[in-house]
């Protein structure tokens, strides 16, 4: 007669689903946008997968943009970023960076290792940070989708 | 209505230190599962 082996992944309850949010206030010149990513009181979200993409500023003929992922408020060495020329987009799918200059740690398995580990509470939220360094206002909506697992944090 | 105003403690990267900024909220959402995203701008 075949037996259940109750081990501790019986005992863990969790739930797989995507946070989609966007931001269209305009981001001036030499200024930043920074959104918190927060669950409810008493969970955990750990990042399963990422996607974030902007189009380049309108316009601009200088200068640079970058979004900046952050957990654990908010240690320069514990984020992830990707750099784009002003003529060039932002796209981060499915945790590969495909349009940009520069990222941010600059090997691609230590890029994915650093937003596997993302993990926000209620107290401690990811924080994404889109700043603007070209000449020209970023009119353009950023997307951001998270694929997220949650689970009960242990009071 | 008053402009709701935020501290966060971040990382300079110009002094390598911990440090506490201010930033104005432009708009709070709810999202999927319950959580909620803040969008902000330095205040």
């Amino acid at each position: 007669m075949p037996t259940k082996v109750v081990g501790i992944d019986d005992a863990i309850k969790k739930k797989i689903f995507k946070v989609s949010f966007d931001s269209s206030t305009i981001v001036a010149p030499g200024n930043q946008e920074t959104i918190l990513v927060q669950p409810p009181k008493g969970k955990i979200w750990k990042v399963r997968n990422i996607r974030y993409y902007v189009v380049r500023p309108l316009n601009s003929l200088s200068g640079s943009h970058r979004v900046s992922i952050y957990d654990n408020f908010y240690n320069l060495n514990d984020n992830i970023q990707i750099s784009s020329l002003y003529n060039q987009n932002i796209h981060l799918a499915y945790g590969i960076p495909v349009d940009f200059n520069t990222y941010n740690p600059n090997d691609l398995q230590a890029f994915i290792k650093m937003w596997e580990r993302l993990t926000a509470t209620y107290s401690k939220p990811i924080l994404i940070r889109y700043d603007n360094n070209t000449d020209v206002d970023q009119t353009n909506t950023r997307y951001c989708t998270l694929l997220v697992e949650e689970f009960d944090e242990v009071s | 209505m008053a402009q709701k105003i935020v501290e966060l403690e971040e990382f300079d990267e110009e002094t390598g230190k911990m440090v506490k900024r201010k930033y104005k909220v432009l708009e709070e959402r709810k999202v999927e599962g319950g959580g909620k995203v803040t969008i902000m701008q330095p205040a």
